[in-house]
């Protein structure tokens, strides 16, 4: 067989389906203990988990921490890595620099990517003056794509810009050379894109490229990347870079698709979990109640097609103040409630997971993993619920740092564990490096984070100003546009029911939400998403053409590149899509077969473009479309591809209206009410003749 | 009757009074109301007594208080606005207003009231420095994030003069000015310090630069000798001035400067090199090389001291001289991988190819694990189309790193052009055990195996296509 008709039959059978690959999906970072700031050695407080992780999830990636002081990976346990990220405190980051040096030369050479944050911390120890770095290192900058000349004190007067990538550079800060006193001497080899280039008019031909990307990953360095002040409360963070396109950049994901927990069918996710703590303090709202029957009052009660996830205590129900049935009426009256999914928020609350300090002084009790989690839930359940069902959804308390055995409990007692991280991103911390990731990684295992920070982060860990949560709201705008990087969820304990600054701030923000076009959902629902996002495997099968595997909480694809539209007839599982800022977000059944295949310019074909209800049984040709609807708040959805002008009988759920499509296939239905998480209702819009 | 009319209406009067005197006024009743509901009660009592008595400063608090406690703060800025404006220069208050509008999200409109208590507190009789430089730090700290440079240089300049870090904040000042091109700026602040600290040598360099910096060298110039007339034998200033010369090309001036520095700072190889520069580039090439020369020879030990006269050489691209110099430092430091490379491209450009390989094939016999210096040397082989040593030195490069991918498939490659295509089909089926799903490498093997009359092979390579999907490329995004 010649080679071009081997070349063509090979061509042929690479568009078949039969052939995958999977998307690598996981990057890792490599760190040691001494990276870490303060007493507490917690991979919580590097930098990139705080500030990286974030954009990183955002792209559709996994991010895991590797302690270089253990081992690193083996060369086969790169498979399915796409890159290895580095950010390095220092100039000396490692006693022995070499063998990481020769790994990651190694991960490039197998088409790993490899991406500099920070410092070149890999000097030779002991060693001052610059450069000194050695032959192992230099190697392997030299497969990255650039050559180190040490680090260079500079006199303002001696450095330009000569060039700089205003799509790059200046993202959240404008680049500021006051704000450095040194600069890292990196030159790019040719072939590589410098987004930040300085001359030196000192010395000729001498030149720092601090921030580019090179064929094998980029760099960016400090101290031109990234802004921190901590001589200001809060601190003040701003990337100079654009982290989001940097890393696509550099990691070279460009038109791929990513997975995205923000948003379902179309609309962005909204929920709302309360913590239990306070549910028996006094409410000064009316002294007589406590802050659980305002809350109940105040919300619950008035907003009944509303979801909330509400946890309690369980150890409160073992101390003799509140073992009385009122209480236990009361606590019932929360949680067992048709808009309400009920949840455990611990046995005595640790406050320090760490130390296992609680905030409940229950006698003869040590904080054990077990009791916390599995023993909490079945106490509330035959206390409070008394449904014999158990629990399945748990909420971390106090500091939400749980140990890798506190997860496991939660988990052996199947219990889905939530809570920690958030962040906040307003006036006073204007970037997006105050936002938390979707998880934090537990020694083999992940806790998963919720989307929001509650009212202690704006209440000065509820010392005031009691009115501090209305401040949620900018936090919701900003993480909704111009990227959406965050789901709206409220999230407070029960104790905001006790001051009435607290509970007109909560009133405002919820009244905000809920005059947005959002998806209401349980907490437990997103955090299934969340789950899943991790165990989704996509399998590229072709050109444009994807197979999900598993993962199926996960109900979004999106892609932030030009590639086509879905060609719904072609694809499976899949009902429709939105383009919204700047992305087009593809939406997903939960169930397999899930199968997306892109197209130029499909055929056109109805589909939800946005809905606040989930979509299920769906059934779309040209005359006539069918669906079942279930939901919460008054639905309504936009549904695209229909014939323009066209009138349609949209009959089911409430409704039974005659509608026109707009000229650009469009139509807008209103539903009077929803099901408030009920049983789902069929809806079928048919042309009329 | 026990007591008179007069006696019962006296006592009256006086229970009257002392009822009038105790009963609790309005300030005192919006206290006693402050934790209750929702405060109206407080907020009405405050504001009518405050009405009566709008310098009061507890109502103004309490009244604050309770519209903060009433989740109505935005109400609460005017009264303690108003309040503070009574009483310019009143740091509790002005730190709770700020504290209030912080409170509030209402970021800029607190960075202008922070300058407004500022130059309040500038004018106080006597105002406490600590007091007003913990607003002032504030105040910095809050222009730099924001990248307000006309604050952040008040407030550097007031400090400058408050603080008992005043150099510090000076300092800061300057680099901030020259930052941003505010030379003139610059300049006259400086030449204000010079004129209190005349022999401060770091500010008459500094002003030395920013005048060349502003391209006036005569000026530079000038600078340097008032400089020097104060401080004789400066070290920095007659360096600078050297610069300034050797920028300019005016050799036999900076010669005499460099000769001075020599004697100045004798461990400094700065000056010997530059001396030898400017010797050179005036045309007198034997002396400047005698130069370096004589340093080399004071200390033959020393590494860098052979890099400076080796990169002399090659800066200048003389790699005839550079060689020999090469060689004797390879010698006397046979580890050095860089003084290796040096010389393998210092042979290279005089085109002496023959005599880098060699030098590298000596390299990788005594040092087989050194892949750096074999894939150089693989390259060069390629160049001088030695292919078939090149391949043997890919199989070693192999053996030693077979987690190059690149290798794997430039050895195939080595190998066809050879005519060795069974080393070739060898390399690729291996290559392939260990990265498999490469589509490009698949189509070529099957190729390979179809030249070499194997079609079942073939075949049976393009079957695979049709089995389970093999694990990716390790990193390889499709």
């Amino acid at each position: 067989m010649r080679p071009t008709k081997a070349a063509a039959v090979l061509a042929a059978l690479l568009a078949s389906p039969v052939g995958a690959a999977p998307l690598p999906r996981k990057v890792l970072t490599l760190y040691r203990t001494s990276f870490i700031p303060g007493e507490v050695k917690d991979t919580f407080f590097l930098p990139t988990h705080e500030q990286l992780e974030m954009p990183l999830n955002w792209l559709g990636l996994d991010l895991e921490h590797v302690d270089v002081e253990k081992a690193l990976p083996s060369p086969s346990a790169l498979a399915g890595v796409v890159g290895v990220i580095l950010w390095l405190p220092s100039t000396h980051a490692f006693p022995d620099p070499r063998p990481v040096c020769r790994w990651l030369d190694a991960a490039m050479r197998s088409n790993v990517k490899v991406v500099l944050f920070g410092q070149v911390g890999f000097h030779r120890p002991g060693a001052s003056g610059t450069p000194d770095v050695d032959p192992e290192c230099k190697t392997m900058l030299s497969t990255l794509g650039l050559s180190y000349g040490g680090i260079r004190r500079f006199d303002p007067l001696d450095v330009k810009v000569t060039a700089s990538d205003p799509k790059m550079m200046g993202f959240e800060r404008k680049l500021d050379l006051n704000d450095a006193g040194e600069l890292p001497m990196v030159r790019l080899a040719p072939g590589a894109t410098p987004y930040l280039r300085l001359e030196f008019s000192d010395e000729r031909d001498l030149r720092a490229e601090p921030v580019g990307l090179t064929p094998r990953g980029g760099v960016a360095l400090s101290p031109v990347f990234f802004y921190s002040n901590d001589q200001l409360t809060p601190p003040r963070y701003a990337w100079v870079i654009d982290p989001f396109a940097f890393l696509a950049d550099a990691l070279g994901l460009k038109g791929l698709p990513r997975p995205d927990v923000t948003t379902v069918n179309g609309r962005r996710v909204y929920t709302s979990h309360i913590d239990g703590d306070g549910f028996f303090n006094v409410s000064e709202l009316d002294r007589r109640k406590l802050s659980g029957q305002v809350f109940i009052e105040e919300f619950l009660k008035k907003r009944p097609a509303s979801p909330f996830s509400i946890s309690l205590i369980a150890g409160y129900y073992d101390l003799d103040l509140y073992k009385d049935e009122a209480s236990l009426s009361l606590s019932r009256e929360a949680m067992v409630r048709p808009n309400v999914e009920p949840a455990v928020h611990g046995y005595s609350h640790p406050l320090v997971w760490r130390t296992r300090a609680a905030a409940l002084k229950i006698p003869r009790y040590k904080v054990s993993a077990q009791m916390e989690t599995a023993g909490a839930a079945k106490v509330l359940d035959e206390r409070v619920m008394r449904t014999g069902r158990p629990l399945g959804l748990y909420f971390w308390t106090g500091d939400c740092l749980p140990l890798e055995e506190d997860l496991k409990a939660a988990a052996d007692a199947g219990l889905l564990a939530i809570n920690g991280g958030g962040g906040r991103f307003d006036a006073a911390r204007p970037s997006y490096a105050y936002l938390h990731p979707l998880s934090r990684q537990v020694g083999a295992l992940r806790q998963l984070y919720s989307p929001s920070s509650n009212e202690n982060a704006f209440t000065n860990l509820w010392s005031g100003p009691y009115y501090g949560y209305r401040d949620a709201i900018p936090t919701f705008e900003r993480t909704g546009a111009p990227r959406r990087v965050k789901p709206v969820d409220i999230y407070v304990h029960f104790y905001s029911a006790e001051k009435f600054a607290a509970v007109a701030a909560l009133r405002s923000v919820y009244d905000w939400a809920h005059a947005q076009p959002l998806f209401p959902m349980f907490m437990g629902r997103y955090a299934a998403s969340v789950r899943d996002f991790f165990a989704l495997r996509i399998d590229r099968t072709g050109p444009g053409r994807y197979r999900l595997g598993g993962g199926p909480a996960v109900r979004t694809l999106r892609f932030d590149d030009p590639v086509g539209e879905p060609d719904l007839a072609a694809s499976k599982g899949v009902i429709g899509f939105k383009r919204e800022l700047g992305s087009l977000y593809v939406h997903l059944g939960d169930s397999e077969p899930r199968e997306l295949v892109l197209a130029r310019r499909p055929p056109a074909l109805p589909r939800i473009e946005d809905a606040n209800f989930d979509v299920s049984g769906w059934e779309a040709g040209p005359e006539r479309v069918r669906f079942l609807k279930s939901g919460w708040w008054k639905s309504d959805c936009v549904l695209a591809g229909l014939a323009p002008g066209r009138s349609y009988r949209v009959k089911g759920a409430g409704l039974d209206a005659t509608l026109k499509a707009g000229a650009d296939g469009r139509l807008r239905v209103f539903f009077p009410d929803s099901e408030r998480g009920g049983r789902p209702r069929e809806v079928t819009v048919e042309a009329l003749r | 009757m026990i007591f008179s009319w007069l006696q019962v209406a006296a006592f009256l009067l006086a229970m009257g009074t002392a009822g009038w005197l105790l009963y609790p006024d309005e300030y005192m009743r919006g206290r006693m109301y402050r934790d209750y509901n929702d405060r109206s009660e407080s907020v009405a009592l405050f504001r009518s007594f405050l009405a009566k008595h709008p310098g009061h400063k507890g109502a103004t608090l309490g009244l604050v208080a309770s519209l903060e406690a009433a989740g109505r703060p935005d109400e609460a800025l005017e009264p303690l606005l108003t309040f503070y404006r009574r009483r310019r220069g009143d740091l509790e208050t002005g730190r709770a207003a700020l504290a209030l509008l912080d409170r509030t999200q209402q970021l800029e409109r607190a960075d202008d009231f922070r300058w407004e208590l500022i130059e309040d507190l500038r004018v106080m009789p006597a105002p406490s420095r600590r007091r007003i430089e913990e607003v002032l730090f504030e105040a910095l700290q809050r222009a730099v994030a924001a990248q307000d440079d006309e604050r952040a240089l008040k407030a550097l300049g007031i400090l400058a003069g408050h603080s008992a870090d005043g150099p510090s904040y000076r300092d800061q000042m300057v680099r901030l000015l020259l930052t941003r091109g505010l030379l003139d700026r610059a300049l006259a602040m400086l030449r204000e310090e010079v004129r209190a600290s005349p022999k401060n040598g770091d500010l008459r360099r500094t002003i030395v630069r920013i005048q060349r910096a502003r391209g006036d060298v005569p000026a530079a110039l000038g600078d340097v000798a008032a400089a020097l007339a104060v401080l004789p034998f400066h070290p920095g200033l007659i360096a600078d001035r050297a610069d300034i010369f050797l920028d300019g090309k005016r050799w036999r001036e900076a010669e005499a400067d460099l000769r001075t520095m020599m004697r100045l700072e004798p461990r400094n190889d700065t000056w010997p090199l530059e001396l030898a520069r400017a010797l050179v580039e005036g045309g007198r090439f034997a002396d400047g090389v005698a130069v370096l020369q004589s340093v080399l020879q004071r200390d033959l030990s020393d590494r860098k001291r052979w890099w400076d006269v080796v990169y002399f050489y090659t800066d200048r691209k003389m790699f005839a001289e550079a060689v020999p110099h090469l060689e004797r430092l390879l010698a006397r430091f046979p580890a050095d991988a860089e003084a290796l490379d040096a010389l393998v491209q210092g042979h290279r450009e005089l085109g002496r190819t023959d005599l880098a390989i060699g030098l590298l094939e000596r390299r990788v016999r005594g040092v087989p694990g050194d892949l750096e210096r074999r894939r150089t040397l693989i390259s060069l082989l390629v160049e001088e189309e030695r292919l078939k040593e090149a391949a043997d030195h890919v199989d070693a490069l192999l053996a030693r790193s077979p987690a190059e991918a690149e290798t794997w498939l430039e050895g195939a490659y080595l190998r066809e052009s050879v005519g060795d295509v069974a080393g070739a089909v060898s390399l690729l089926e291996r290559y392939l055990e260990r990265f498999p799903g490469d589509d490009k490498s698949l189509e070529k093997l099957a190729a390979l195996y179809a030249s070499q009359g194997q079609r079942k092979k073939a075949i049976a390579i393009l079957k695979g296509y049709f089995r389970p999907a093999p694990p990716p490329v390790p990193g390889r995004l499709p």
